[in-house]
């Protein structure tokens, strides 16, 4: 088990830099997720702490030890790849078994670990198939039972649930969550997927073009984001965002010259600032209370079962609601939309930080 | 078939047989090309055409390139496609192959036009097997010294060597090596083409013949064989002046002799005279031909030959005939030595200009007066006189001369395989 | 028969005639020469004599050597260029600057057919007047000159004449042993190497746990082209030595065609053909099998 500090970490391809200065600290045992659009820069960054890819500036330290010019072999860390990257001629024992081979343990000791993590896996009775005669979910397993075999101070996953379909990657989810409970090591793990941060971390690192936008547990993250991106990144379906102008009098105006009044919710301005106002779609309400957003036209109505997702459009905009109350509603309907004060946020025009 | 192809097949046959009636008579003739092919080509088709201006006959001519030359003749020996007359050597061999079906045709019915008395006594037995007469040899190849005459001068010699022991005299004086023993110059090399041809006319030069006039009997035990062949290995293990790489294949001598690094070669083909004109004028002057040294009993040379003949299977022997009565007339003759740079087979035309305008080729037409033919009357020859290991005379030379194994046994030992070879 | 297979069937079929005619056919006919006795000079003796003709060549020392060589020649042969092309593929597969200028040097002796090759390294090797001679005498490195081509000294079945014609070989094999195992090199996965690297393997791990039996089904194929074809090697060896000095370089196909053609004796080179069907059969037999044995797992 190891804490890992990253310092002002950057990557550059040739004049070209994807990271910029990144720190970060993870503490022992934590499970923290890297999660952002494609080409952010999270597997860059989780492929510079596991050795796979040169470190341009600053410092990766494992536990205490600075690792830059280490060799994966020497960082003592365990990574699970998004290709699950199985020994295709090797059975699933000797998949497992493979790198403490590497590292001369002697043949009893081998033998043992990799029972006891194909145990742990439920992998025991796989143990003498090849991988091309594995389904894969069950070569997800073994890509973990590789790893844990070792024991290394670091767990690292590269989208490893990117392969599966949407049921498995469910099941999968719990399972990798529960090994953690179980064994504690301290992982990192990279993902696209904002569903299996919020489900999986007790840290999450939301990334944007080589930038941490915001670091926090989930929950945190989901009440209180510090930047559009994040507000919009988090929590599905995402927050709907109106662009406009506050003026003075907690008044906000619409692009098409409609205006919300806002009160004492609104932050006082002298002159008008441009600004993003974000509600949350499970947040808006056709009960009367709160802000008045606006009367909304019903555009599509789509019943998820316990909720129904609706698109409706106001002032010109659209507006995502997710509707609890199982009330009837039908396309066309002519419907208040309401948000509680503390339910809104809002966000600079230029900076896109929160205000 | 409808009517009116019936109709027109008819037509067209008519026609073809009509017209292929009223053709000319026409034959087919191939040869081999000799020095430059196009050159030769013209050579053939400038006598050619005054050869159908003479007769009518139209003659189309075919290029067999060398590369193929063995492999289309044992191809026409055993049913292959066969021209009526063509340029030929082997002639026991393939006879033997062929039998009555096919090969070499005999035209001894026709030999008095062909005028053979003005030929050289031995280039005619190129063209007889087993008493029958099968056309007219046109070339020959005969053998003699080439030297370096900057080496001699350098070694203080007067002159080229004319007996075996001065042979060894003036190798040993030209040869230049180092403590270590890597050469300069090798001082002596038997001879230029394959191994076999190098002891042949040591051996005949040392009173020996290989068989028996029929063909019948082998006759190499004996000693001229062994002193022939002692020659041969005291030359590269006594007097150390011959290199022993060159019994090898792959052995290139001309470049070698250009060089300097070889000092005199035995027996060297004529046309090399051709070749060190035509290719390495520069090396004018450094270099002579010289008649053969003289063994124990003689001085023969190396000849060998080629012929036109007939085919069998021909339907055309007649006109062929007439082909070879005009290609065996002096101008003709002179004509075909002049383009293929071989020596001619009639005294005649050696003796015109073209034959005496270079020293090198007075020493050729003197050495053709000592001419020995390298055709044998039985048809195994080839095999037995093959020039690659396994091949009988070959094994001879190399075991006894480059492995230096016992000479008597083994001389007994080629002795018993050549005559197991004449029996087949 | 449907309109689509009889498309097919005349596809086929000029490929199917040509293979009958120049390979099938001439080769059944080599097969029943070597059972009967066929001397070119003698016709009338010839008829049906069984084994009599293999009997004949195995009893031949020199023939039994030329076997030995054969197979030596082409284990040698082969073991240099995988073992060659297996470095030097992986050398050009990486990535640096002037790659493409050592690619084209190492595809070179590609475009130089086996005679072409002989011819110059003929000249190469002359003890006479080789450049190499030349150099290492220069350099002090010996001081009699090598003689490549003729120098009979052996050591077991090993001489140099024999070494020499294997570089010759190894030479100019290179180039379709590297294409090969560059197209296998290039199909396996990164992330293999990756999870190799985590694992802790070292260069020579990674090179026997992850390329090497990745790199089988390529390899299979090429060690059965490079038998098949080995055995059965005529130019080099005819071109350079003519088999020897003193048989040391002789080979089947070599010692088949003087048989043959110089000595006129067809049936002992039928014969001798025979023995390289049955040494190619047994490659070509044992390659299906494998190849079986995969299919089936």
């Amino acid at each position: 088990m190891a804490s890992i500090t990253l310092d002002n970490v950057r990557k550059s391809y040739g004049a070209l830099e994807v990271v910029h200065g990144l720190s970060l600290d993870i503490a022992e045992g934590e499970f923290t997720v890297l999660v952002g659009p494609s080409g952010c820069g999270k597997s860059t960054l989780l492929r510079m702490i596991a050795g796979l890819e040169d470190i341009t500036d600053g410092t990766v330290r494992v536990g205490d030890t600075v690792v830059n010019d280490l060799p994966p072999r020497k960082r003592d860390i365990a990574m699970v790849f998004q290709s699950y990257a199985l020994y295709p001629h090797k059975s699933v024992r000797k998949n497992m078994a493979f790198s403490l081979e590497m590292a001369g343990a002697p043949k009893t000791e081998i033998a043992e670990k990799v029972a006891r993590a194909a145990e742990i896996l439920d992998l025991t009775p796989l143990l003498d198939r090849k991988p091309a005669a594995l389904s894969g979910g069950q070569r997800q397993r073994v890509a973990m039972g590789r790893a844990i075999v070792r024991s290394p101070k670091l767990f690292l996953f590269d989208e490893p649930l990117s392969n599966l379909d949407a049921k498995l990657r469910v099941q999968m989810r719990a399972e990798i969550k529960e090994l953690h409970q179980r064994l504690r090591t301290t992982t990192v793990y990279v993902t696209h997927d904002q569903v299996e941060a919020m489900t999986m971390a007790d840290r999450i690192v939301v990334m944007n073009a080589g930038n941490i936008e915001q670091i926090g547990a989930p929950m945190e993250l989901y009440d209180d984001p510090q930047s559009r991106f994040v507000a919009e990144f988090i929590g599905s379906p995402a927050m709907n965002i109106l662009d406009g102008t506050f003026h003075p009098g907690g008044r906000f105006v619409l692009p098409d010259g409609g205006e919300i009044a806002l009160g004492g919710a609104a932050p006082a301005v002298d002159s008008p600032r441009k600004a993003g106002l974000g509600v949350r779609p499970e947040n808006l309400s056709h009960e009367p209370g709160g802000i008045v957003l606006g009367t909304a036209r019903v555009r599509v109505v789509e019943p998820m079962g316990s909720e129904t997702l609706m698109t409706v459009t106001v002032g010109g905009r659209s507006l995502l609601v997710l509707d609890r109350t199982r009330r009837p509603v039908a396309v066309g309907d002519a419907l208040p939309v309401h948000a509680a004060p503390g339910d809104l946020f809002f966000f600079d025009g230029k900076t896109d930080r929160r205000i | 078939m409808t009517p009116i192809s019936r109709i027109l097949c008819t037509t067209s046959l008519t026609a073809a047989l009509t017209l292929g009636s009223a053709a000319q008579a026409e034959i087919e003739f191939w040869t081999m090309p000799y020095g430059d092919q196009i050159a030769w080509k013209d050579t053939i088709d400038g006598l050619l055409e005054g050869f159908t201006a003479e007769t009518g006959i139209e003659v189309t001519h075919e290029t067999v390139p060398w590369g193929n030359a063995f492999q289309t003749y044992l191809t026409i020996a055993q049913g292959g496609a066969a021209p009526d007359c063509a340029d030929m050597y082997w002639l026991h061999s393939f006879s033997a192959i062929g039998g009555e079906n096919y090969g070499p045709l005999p035209i001894t019915e026709y030999a008095d036009r062909l005028d053979l008395d003005s030929f050289y006594e031995g280039a005619l037995t190129d063209v007889t097997y087993l008493d029958e007469i099968y056309g007219i040899p046109w070339r020959g190849d005969i053998r003699a010294i080439l030297y370096r005459t900057d080496a001699a001068e350098e070694a203080g010699l007067s002159g080229p060597p004319t007996t075996w022991d001065e042979t060894v005299a003036a190798a040993k004086a030209m040869h230049v090596a180092d403590e270590n023993g890597n050469v300069d110059r090798w001082g002596y090399a038997f001879g230029t083409s394959n191994v076999v041809s190098w002891l042949m006319p040591l051996y005949w030069q040392a009173g020996g013949e290989f068989m028996s006039e029929d063909g019948t009997t082998a006759t190499i035990d004996n000693q001229a064989m062994r002193d022939a062949l002692t020659f041969m290995h005291d030359m590269v293990h006594v007097h150390r002046v011959v290199d022993i790489d060159s019994f090898e294949k792959g052995y290139e001598m001309l470049p070698l002799f250009v060089d300097g690094q070889i000092a005199l070669i035995g027996s060297a083909e004529q046309s090399w005279g051709k070749r060190l004109d035509a290719e390495y004028p520069d090396a004018e002057g450094t270099w002579a031909m010289a008649p053969s040294a003289a063994g124990p009993e003689d001085a023969d040379s190396f000849s060998g030959a080629g012929y036109f003949g007939v085919l069998r299977g021909t339907e055309q022997v007649e006109e062929c005939v007439s082909l070879l009565e005009y290609l065996s007339q002096n101008e003709s003759i002179l004509a075909l030595s002049q383009g293929s740079g071989n020596v001619a087979t009639k005294p005649a035309v050696m003796q015109s200009e073209f034959w005496s305008d270079r020293p090198w080729k007075q020493v050729v037409a003197v050495a053709l007066e000592d001419a020995h033919t390298s055709q044998h009357a039985a048809p195994s020859w080839s095999a037995i006189a093959t020039s690659e290991p396994g091949g009988i005379i070959f094994d001879l030379i190399y075991n006894t001369v480059v492995l230096q194994e016992d000479m008597d046994a083994e001389i007994a030992t080629a002795q018993e395989l050549m005559q197991g070879e004449l029996d087949r | 028969m449907s309109e689509k297979n009889v498309f097919c069937y005349l596809m086929v079929a000029p490929a199917l005639v040509i293979t009958l005619i120049l390979g099938i056919y001439p080769m059944i006919r080599s097969m029943v020469m070597s059972f009967r006795s066929y001397d070119l000079l003698n016709q009338d003796k010839n008829g049906w004599v069984g084994l009599d003709n293999y009997r004949q060549v195995m009893a031949d020392d020199r023939f039994v050597q030329t076997i030995n060589q054969t197979v030596v020649f082409t284990f040698v042969a082969i073991f240099f260029v995988v073992v060659i092309a297996l470095f030097l593929a992986q050398v050009i597969n990486a990535e640096f600057r002037g790659r493409a200028v050592l690619r084209t040097l190492i595809f070179t002796p590609w475009f130089v057919p086996p005679v072409v090759a002989s011819a110059i390294w003929i000249w190469l090797l002359n003890a006479n007047v080789s450049p190499i001679n030349h150099f290492l005498l220069e350099a002090g490195v010996i001081e009699r000159k090598i003689r490549f081509l003729t120098d009979s000294d052996t050591w077991g079945p090993f001489s140099i004449p024999m070494m020499s014609i294997i570089a010759v070989r190894v030479w100019n094999g290179l180039p379709i042993a590297i294409v090969f195992i560059l197209a296998g090199l290039q199909s396996i996965p990164k992330s293999l190497y990756e999870a190799a690297d985590m694992d802790g393997a070292g260069t020579f791990s990674k090179f026997f746990h992850v390329t090497l039996p990745l790199l089988r089904p390529v390899l299979l194929v090429l060690l059965a082209l490079f038998f098949m074809n080995g055995f059965g090697h005529f130019e080099m060896n005819y071109v350079m030595t003519g088999g020897g000095p003193r048989n040391l370089t002789n080979v089947l196909a070599v010692w088949t065609y003087q048989e043959g053609f110089q000595f006129l004796r067809f049936d002992r080179a039928a014969a001798a053909g025979g023995i390289v069907l049955m040494m190619t059969s047994v490659v070509a037999v044992l390659y299906i099998w494998l190849q079986a044995k995969d299919v089936r797992k």
